[in-house]
């Protein structure tokens, strides 16, 4: 068991590089590690519940299956034996996948997204599904249908959303790295609040295939890790064409660890005015420009930018988002898979009583306001003109980007907040979005670290922006802050809380299909 | 022109005659047509599972065609080629660069509650259909030929049960629509003889009506001879033969004149053509018709 237990402790706050190179030199079997991060989960987790469901036999087949390879001399992947969990939004074979939400219990899909099949076949472990808002539409993660998120940092507190699960777990080291979805800042925001590294990549840099839907030409699947280098590592893996996903971009992916390590002289990084308005807290800006400067004395040049349309972000993203929503959550009928009421008497009945008891109440007032945009006749004065707004966003972030390589703001005006201090006015939640949503409507790669805490003792995130396919440039910048910054090394307290922990998986059959 | 009651040589009508006094002789009727042809493609439109007719129900299905959650359309190279090819034999305009927009409602047999259909940028715009009708030539105008999936079939069963077979689901359709330019029950019958005859040579279809890989919709209305306003129009679905063609719009005509006859007026509706009692039925009409939220 000398192994094992080393194993145990080398966990907490390792990084994915870390615990790849211990496989890869005979350290740690995969099994030791798996048993390391189900061992922190079972322990851990009743305290935070960032897991909706445990794959514990299917990890520990997996991580027997790597040492075998390994053991036998052949290639089990780059990334063998890192133990990874997904937001449960990602389709995987086998294992039910539920978006958070009771139209979706008991949905066993019988295919795997090409991001978790990615990882896979790069040797990680898959150790379960990570709670988050129902269908990603929240920012606290507030909205799940089973249960909320604690933040690592402080259990009174919020861990972000929509992948609150994601975050924390990350935080925690109930994982070494794990996959969310940002459409409006869903990775960057918890990714802040809860002082890890996130990243939402370009529009169609990562493939959506297997990714349910909440709003098609703004949701962006992208790595949560400790470290920038962990982000950019799981980058590598997960990102590039796809077939099976028609807006994936056919361009090969950039050299995304080494521009880690590039440096940045040379580089020109704007600070755009619009992001340091009012409503800030102090304590999060005097951070971010803390670390702005950091990012000068590494060498890069700090220039004014403006990005004149960013107050119509807000608007120009609720209208676009809920209406593709009212649309893709349309086939949630119970006639096929999930929820069906068991009440039904006729059709209408069928539809409408699987809907009403089966969705919570976010994406019902966002099936309302979107089928309200797209009404004929309120379609060009609503989403017409949030598309022609979309499109001024996003020349603004061309013009910023033709004076400068990067960005860097705030990735949310304010620290962590407290369960129920905004739930009770969905437009002062949907104002917690206001630094992120004009990446998701200008598609292009942000990034969220830590820069800094809260006297309280809560993360703060420092945003990156870089222009279409600019991860490059993007890793650059937030490789170099944070080599010369040590926010990333702070691991929050464990909590070891009521042993109630998450539900394991039971083998079973797709449901997916017709029978 | 001809008369409704009259009757071409390959299909006998059975509708009765009823001699002199004709609609035609006061109205001119106003026909336009919407085909719906299945393309021959292998797999479907935007996956890869069989479009061929006839497997086990449900056999032939995917996650895509399931509308599984996280599935993504992918096109089928073929199925634009097939619409290319059409486009090309009519004299169509084809775009550079067409859009497919969802079409949305619920029903049982469409699995993502919309429909992928072409709204606004159809792959192909205007073209023409030549035929002859009695040795005569005509032409009729295309507005527009569009791709878009089929749905899959409700079945109903004994005892209220329902069942649906997705098979069909995703199958790739050319949807042809023509100007109002059709003027008579025959012409129309002709009409679809002479666009079956087209996809078959064409090789995109197999235009067969009975089983549904070439089904026609049917826009009548009637109005004042010499009178420049079109009248109101009914929409005329299920007419799965150039039989059915016929007597569908012949009986639509009759019922028609014989409202305008008494003074009343034409809903705007669409009605279901009864083949086995020889008449229609009112299924839905303007008043509670469907906002379809066209949408990219």
């Amino acid at each position: 068991m000398g192994v094992g237990s080393d194993a145990a402790s080398a966990v907490r706050g390792a990084s994915i590089a870390t615990l790849a190179d211990g496989v890869r030199a005979g350290r740690w079997k995969a099994r030791d590690l798996t048993e390391a991060y189900l061992d922190r989960v079972a322990r851990l987790d009743g305290a935070l519940g960032t897991y909706l469901l445990v794959n514990g036999a299917g990890a520990r087949r997996r991580a027997d299956e790597i040492d075998r390879a390994r053991s036998e001399g052949r290639d089990p992947g780059p990334l063998a034996g890192v133990p990874i969990a997904l937001k449960d939004i990602f389709v995987t074979e086998g294992i039910e996948t539920t978006c958070a939400s009771k139209i979706l219990r008991g949905f066993v899909p019988p295919y795997e997204s090409t991001t978790s099949r990615r990882l896979a076949e790069a040797g990680t472990v898959m150790l379960g599904k990570l709670n988050m808002d129902e269908f990603a539409m929240g920012s606290s993660t507030e909205n799940s249908a089973r249960g909320t998120v604690k933040n690592p940092w402080s259990l009174a507190h919020v861990p972000g959303g929509s992948s609150g699960g994601s975050a924390a777990a990350v935080a925690a080291s109930l994982c070494a790295g794990a996959l969310g979805t940002d459409t409006g800042g869903s990775i960057r925001q918890p990714a802040a609040l809860c002082g890890v590294v996130g990243m939402k990549p370009t529009y169609g840099r990562v493939s959506r295939h297997g990714v349910i839907a909440f709003a098609s030409s703004l949701d962006h699947p992208g790595p949560f890790g400790r470290t920038v280098d962990d982000v950019a590592t799981l980058m590598e893996i997960i990102a590039g064409p796809d077939p099976l996903d028609s807006t994936s971009i056919p361009t090969p992916i950039g050299q995304y660890r080494a521009a880690v390590k590039a440096g940045v002289s040379g580089m020109r990084v704007g600070v755009p005015a619009e992001y340091f308005g009012a409503g800030m807290d102090a304590e999060v800006e005097g951070a971010v420009r803390a670390a702005i400067a950091e990012v000068e004395r590494a060498g890069a040049t700090v220039v004014p930018v403006s990005l004149p349309h960013t107050r119509y972000a807000i608007a120009t993203y609720y209208l676009i988002c809920t209406a593709e929503a009212s649309s893709n959550l349309a086939r949630y009928d119970g006639v096929r898979f999930g929820y069906r009421t068991p009440e039904a008497r006729s059709l209408e009945e069928l539809y409408t009583r699987s809907r009403g008891e089966g969705f919570g109440w976010e994406p019902k007032r966002r099936i309302m306001l979107g089928t309200y945009v797209l009404r004929a006749g309120y379609y060009e004065a609503y989403y017409g003109k949030a598309l022609k707004a979309r499109r001024l966003l996003a020349d603004d972030f061309a013009a910023a980007f033709s004076r400068c390589d990067a960005l860097l703001t705030p990735t949310s005006p304010i620290p962590a907040f407290r369960f129920g201090e905004k739930t009770s006015d969905p437009l002062q939640m949907y104002l917690a979005d206001v630094m992120t949503v004009a990446a998701n409507l200008a598609g292009i790669p942000a990034l969220s670290q830590c820069c800094g805490f809260t006297r309280a003792g809560l993360p703060i995130g420092l945003q990156v922006m870089g222009p279409p396919l600019g991860e490059e440039a993007v890793f650059r910048v937030a490789g170099a802050y944070e080599a010369r910054t040590e926010w990333h090394r702070r691991l929050p307290e464990d909590h070891p809380g009521p042993s109630a922990s998450p539900p394991e998986a039971r083998p079973l059959r797709p449901s997916g299909g017709v029978a | 022109m001809t008369s409704p009651s009259s009757s071409s040589s390959s299909s006998p009508s059975s509708s009765p005659s009823s001699g002199a006094a004709t609609p035609l002789d006061r109205y001119e009727v106003v026909i336009g047509l919407e085909v719906h042809a299945q393309l021959s493609t292998r797999s479907k439109i935007f996956s890869g599972s069989s479009a061929a007719f006839g497997a086990e129900p449900n056999a032939a299905t995917d996650p895509v065609c399931l509308g599984l959650p996280g599935t993504l359309p992918v096109l089928n190279a073929a199925a634009v080629l097939c619409a290319v090819k059409l486009g090309l034999a009519v004299g169509s305009h084809i775009r550079e660069s067409c859009r497919f927009t969802r079409k949305h409602y619920f029903y049982p047999d469409l699995p993502k509650g919309f429909q992928i259909s072409q709204f606004d940028e159809p792959i192909c715009e205007g073209g023409t259909i030549r035929f002859r009708v009695r040795g005569e030539p005509r032409t009729v105008r295309l507005v527009r030929i569009h791709l878009e999936e089929d749905a899959g079939k409700n079945l109903h069963a004994a005892a209220g049960a329902s069942f649906v077979d997705y098979n069909r689901a995703g199958v790739p359709l050319c949807e042809i629509v023509s100007e109002p330019d059709v003027r008579s029950a025959e012409e129309a019958a002709e009409y679809m003889r002479a666009l079956r005859t087209l996809v078959r040579y064409l090789g995109i279809c197999d235009g067969n009506m009975e089983e549904g890989s070439m089904r026609c919709d049917a826009n009548v209305s009637l109005r004042l001879r010499g009178a420049e306003r079109l009248g109101t129009k009914a929409e005329i679905k299920n007419m799965n033969s150039f039989k059915n063609v016929r007597d569908a719009i012949e009986h639509e005509v009759r019922r028609q004149a014989a409202l305008l006859d008494r003074g009343e007026r034409v809903i705007q509706e669409t009605r279901l053509w009864d083949a086995a009692r020889g008449l229609s039925v009112a299924m839905r009409s303007k008043e509670h018709a469907h906002d379809y939220r066209y949408f990219p």
